[in-house]
């Protein structure tokens, strides 16, 4: 796995991030002063790296005591798991500890103040000032789940087209390709990516690839940028798409958070208020409650704008490192500033973004500037500055939508194969009424519906329409008596109400497919082993060849090969003292995370492999057409062409394998 | 008065037999030699009837450690052991302790500790009387074990219904499991008796005594390859059959020959095992 995740740092980072990204790997959390002397890397060029990877939610900041406290925590849970985190040391490049560690604080005397990173410990520094002396460590992790995340961009984003159509994989794309962006400038980078693609189709008038769709008639900006507006609005409601707090001191923002809270609610016309957000933070400031905004919500905020500017003060710190991000990107996209300007158009329908835009304007201008400290300078009227804020908010993909969103597919499905198709187009409107709910990416079971919400639910569906009670009693019979136990009975027993086991379901999932490459490896003998030590826990090799009706040497050559490859463990259970082999039983069990365990690692070995081959094949290709110059001959454009079906046919494996891993792993 | 001592004594001694033999029958596991003198004080009677009842064959001396023991030796013993020496005898108890599992020619040796070649000759003997049989079992080619004629061999031994001969029949076991499934398909849900007979009624298996533990076995195979499911019915008391309609889902990791891949653990990207010069690679990428 780690090795992957350097590859694919490389591959979309550069040389410099990638090895950041492996000494992250090797030594865990670590701090800058680390990373610079063990890596080599310049000052300047570890923090640009570690910036870019925080923009892409790669890498997250913790502080000691968090570190101390995570790693106190995981020492009660198993002595084991300690010792899994030994393959540190196996994989370690360096072989002596290194020396460079010393306790002494971390100087902030000598770093620019418009960096992120030193805001925040510019800030912790004070906070910590006023109860001791300050002595601010922060420590620097490399998220690989995150990074992983990179390869499965392209399911991500051919998901988001079926749902919310152009309009939404534009958005999802720019996200996915800066990482995090404020609202306006997603929608900026939405339409420039719009106009290269309509160019690029416009140069490839000859191809036979041609998409229809673009080439629809003239769609003027305006209509678009309502378009990606609306489509980015979908995209958050549903959240796939979630804010970023960027961490600022806890005081100030608890304040705000009060007064704002009330706000919202006043605000809110939805009643799901469980939604989460992202907490890219340290824990002390996840006393916050999370809340949820939209564009409706953006847009509304004018009307209190009143109640918005007692906080003038609390929010200056707020924006100050907003702006930090901000302006760190505003500094790379100096470039499209001349382009922003040229679209704004005058109009009566986009009075309000075109206001929203001059804040923008006067926020470039700001940009060439130190650290803008006083508000009252850059905010004449509260539009501008509530606009301003959330152009400072910064929005970033939410991985954990998807993956909740591929379960409750990957189970709807399985409860309709498992069944009939009714039960499963029941399961799927149950579980549409309780996944705005969800909290994590792989929750055990659902929240609650009643019936009565079950009855409603299934008023709308044209399948389940005429349904009376009893009839919907008795499916929902049908799934709770079912073995795995689908659906679980809460409550009275009509008319209750009920909870859906997503664990469960997920657990046979992981079971099916686990078994399904079991049988694909040792065959179906192999296959009906598995279950037989599944479901009888222990046997020896006698036992098992009789219930697998098979001979007792072809049960024992099996067995002996499924050690080998991880799907089954020895027990020695010794008669004598002396351990005798002739006078000890050989117990043979399964267990099923071990189990799980070698087949991801199998997975993402193959992953490594493939992507090693095409990198391979890639280099052919570009030497073939290198030598041949511009025109190819007949044989090298066969070749080549065989050469890029390979390649198709890879990254459509991995793409596959990555969905595959992902049952493993996150469900 | 000569013959009148000799006379009671005859007739002591055949009192004394038959109290021998009363007490042995009341102490099933044998009776020793102290014991035996409560009943029977006087000593030479005692030992002369003792005499007659061991080469008449009705009774039997073993050795527990180093106390001797009697046992009585009942008629159908006493009919088997006519006419062998107590070798032959010896080794035929051994042969009798084994019961239905039969005794290998080393163990009896072991056993009986007595030569390789007497220990041949006694069997070659015992078997010429019919007193004692061999079998062939199928926990390999030539091993071979000894068991009294009269007695039928161990389903462990002869592997029962699946081995014909020493050789697994995995063409019966293969036919009886699509029957059973074919059954259970089509009767949607059925019990281990329901399928006995219809594959019965099938035919095909007259010459074989199939019986509802056999069925079992054959099920249970079924459950294990994931094709039928198993249910306890509360009302019936028994387990119930059902076919499972989703089958195992196609997966990705299964397309790749990596996942089938002999040296898969030896493949490295800079060893001689490497993914860029892999040969099922190529072949699966042309394919």
């Amino acid at each position: 796995k780690e090795k992957l995740v350097v590859s694919v740092l490389k591959e979309h980072f550069g040389d410099q991030i990638e090895s950041l990204g492996r000494l992250l790997i090797e030594r865990g959390p670590s701090t800058l002063r680390d990373i610079i002397t063990l890596s080599n890397l310049e000052l300047m060029d570890a923090r640009q790296s570690l910036l870019v990877l925080i923009q892409h939610n790669m890498v997250r900041h913790l502080s000691e005591e968090q570190l101390k406290q995570r790693n106190e925590e995981q020492n009660e849970l198993s002595e084991d798991k300690k010792k899994d985190k030994d393959f540190n040391d196996d994989k370690k490049k360096f072989k002596t500890p290194p020396k460079a560690i010393d306790k002494t604080e971390f100087e902030v005397t000598d770093l620019r103040p418009q960096e992120l990173v030193d805001a925040y410990i510019a800030e912790k520094a004070k906070r910590e000032a006023e109860k001791k002396p300050p002595k601010v460590r922060v420590f620097y992790e490399l998220l690989m789940d995150e990074v992983l995340m990179l390869l499965k961009t392209s399911k991500f984003v051919s998901l988001v087209k079926t749902l919310f159509g152009d309009q939404g994989e534009l958005v999802l794309t720019v996200l996915l390709t800066q990482g995090r962006l404020s609202l306006h400038d997603t929608i900026e980078e939405a339409l420039v990516e719009h106009h290269k693609r309509r160019q690029e189709q416009e140069n490839d008038d000859d191809d036979e690839a041609r998409n229809n769709e673009w080439r629809g008639g003239d769609v003027d900006d305006r209509t678009l940028k309502r378009q990606l507006r609306e489509a980015f609005n979908g995209l958050v409601q549903n959240r796939f798409v979630k804010r970023v707090d960027v961490p600022v001191s806890s005081q100030p923002r608890k304040d705000e958070e009060k007064e704002s809270k009330t706000l919202l609610e006043e605000m809110r016309e939805r009643k799901k208020s469980k939604t989460d957000y992202v907490v890219d933070l340290p824990e002390k400031t996840k006393t916050k409650k999370k809340r949820k905004r939209s564009v409706e919500d953006e847009e509304e905020k004018p009307k209190k704008k009143k109640k918005k500017l007692k906080k003038n003060a609390s929010d200056t710190e707020m924006k100050d490192d907003q702006d930090d991000g901000e302006q760190k990107k505003k500094k790379k996209k100096k470039k499209k500033a001349s382009d922003d300007l040229a679209f704004d158009e005058e109009s009566d329908e986009d009075e309000d973004e075109d206001a929203k835009e001059q804040e923008l304007y006067k926020l470039f201008d700001l940009s060439a500037a130190p650290l803008p400290t006083d508000k009252s300078t850059t905010a004449t009227t509260s539009t501008e500055e509530k606009d301003e804020e959330e152009k400072n908010v910064c929005w970033t993909v939410n991985t954990d939508q998807f993956v909740r969103y591929y379960r409750n597919e990957a189970i709807v499905q399985f409860i309709g194969n498992r069944i009939n198709n009714i039960v499963g187009e029941l399961a799927k409107k149950m579980i549409s009424l309780t996944s705005p709910y969800e909290r994590t990416k792989n929750d055990y079971i659902s929240s609650s519906i009643t019936f009565a919400s079950i009855r409603e639910i299934c008023s709308t569906s044209d399948m389940l329409s005429n349904f009376s009670d009893n009839k919907i009693n008795l499916y929902l019979d049908m799934l709770a008596n079912d073995q795995i136990k689908i659906v679980q009975r809460m409550a009275n027993m009509h008319q209750g109400s009920f909870v859906i086991n997503l664990g469960n379901i997920s657990g046979a999932l992981k079971k099916q497919y686990c078994e399904s490459i079991i049988e694909q490896k040792h065959g179906q003998i192999g296959c009906r082993i598995f279950r037989i030590l599944l479901d009888k826990k222990q046997l020896e090799v006698k036992q098992v060849a009789e219930l697998a009706m098979i001979p007792p040497n072809e049960a024992r050559t099996l067995l002996y090969k499924m050690l080998q490859s991880g799907v089954v463990l020895l027990q020695e259970v010794p008669k004598y003292a002396d351990h005798a082999p002739s006078k000890t039983f050989y117990l043979w069990k399964v267990n099923l995370t071990e189990v799980y365990k070698h087949l991801i690692d199998d997975m993402y070995k193959t992953v490594n492999n493939l992507r090693a081959r095409i990198s391979k094949e890639h280099k052919s290709t570009l030497q073939l057409i290198g030598s041949g110059g511009q025109k190819l001959s007949e044989e090298q454009t066969e070749v080549v062409l065989k050469l890029e079906k390979a390649e198709d046919r890879m990254e459509i494996s991995i793409i596959r394998l990555m969905e595959l891993l992902m049952f493993f792993e996150d469900f | 008065m000569a013959n009148v001592s000799e006379q009671k004594l005859s007739e002591i001694i055949k009192l004394y037999e038959r109290k021998i033999l009363a007490v042995c029958k009341t102490f099933p596991d044998g009776i020793t030699d102290p014991d035996l003198r409560q009943h029977c004080p006087l000593s030479n009677a005692r030992m002369t009837a003792m005499n007659g009842l061991v080469s008449s064959g009705r009774i039997r001396l073993y050795q527990d450690g180093t106390t001797i023991i009697y046992k009585e030796v009942s008629q159908e013993d006493a009919a088997l052991y006519h006419g062998l020496s107590p070798e032959d005898i010896t080794v035929l108890e051994i042969i009798k302790n084994s019961a239905n599992k039969g005794e290998w020619q080393s163990n009896i040796k072991f056993k009986s500790k007595l030569q390789q070649k007497q220990v041949t000759n006694i069997l070659a003997k015992l078997k010429t009387k019919n007193i004692i049989k061999s079998v062939k079992t199928i926990h390999g080619k030539k091993k071979i074990v000894y068991m009294l004629a009269s007695i039928e061999p161990s389903r462990e031994i002869t592997g029962g219904l699946w081995y014909t001969g020493t050789d697994f029949n995995l063409t019966l076991i293969q036919d009886l499991q699509k029957k059973a499934c074919g059954v259970i398909c089509q009767k949607k849900q059925c019990t281990v008796s329901d399928v006995l007979g219809a594959v019965k009624t099938m035919g095909l298996t007259d010459n074989i005594e199939l019986q509802e533990e056999d069925m079992q076995t054959i099920i249970d195979t079924l459950v294990y390859d994931g094709l039928i499911e198993k249910s306890f019915d509360p009302r019936s008391n028994l387990y119930i059959y059902k076919e499972i309609k989703n089958l195992t889902p196609e997966n990705a990791f299964s397309e790749i020959p990596c996942s089938t891949c002999p040296v898969f653990e030896q493949c490295t990207e800079n060893g001689d095992v490497n993914p860029q010069s892999c040969v099922y690679l190529k072949q699966w990428i042309e394919f």
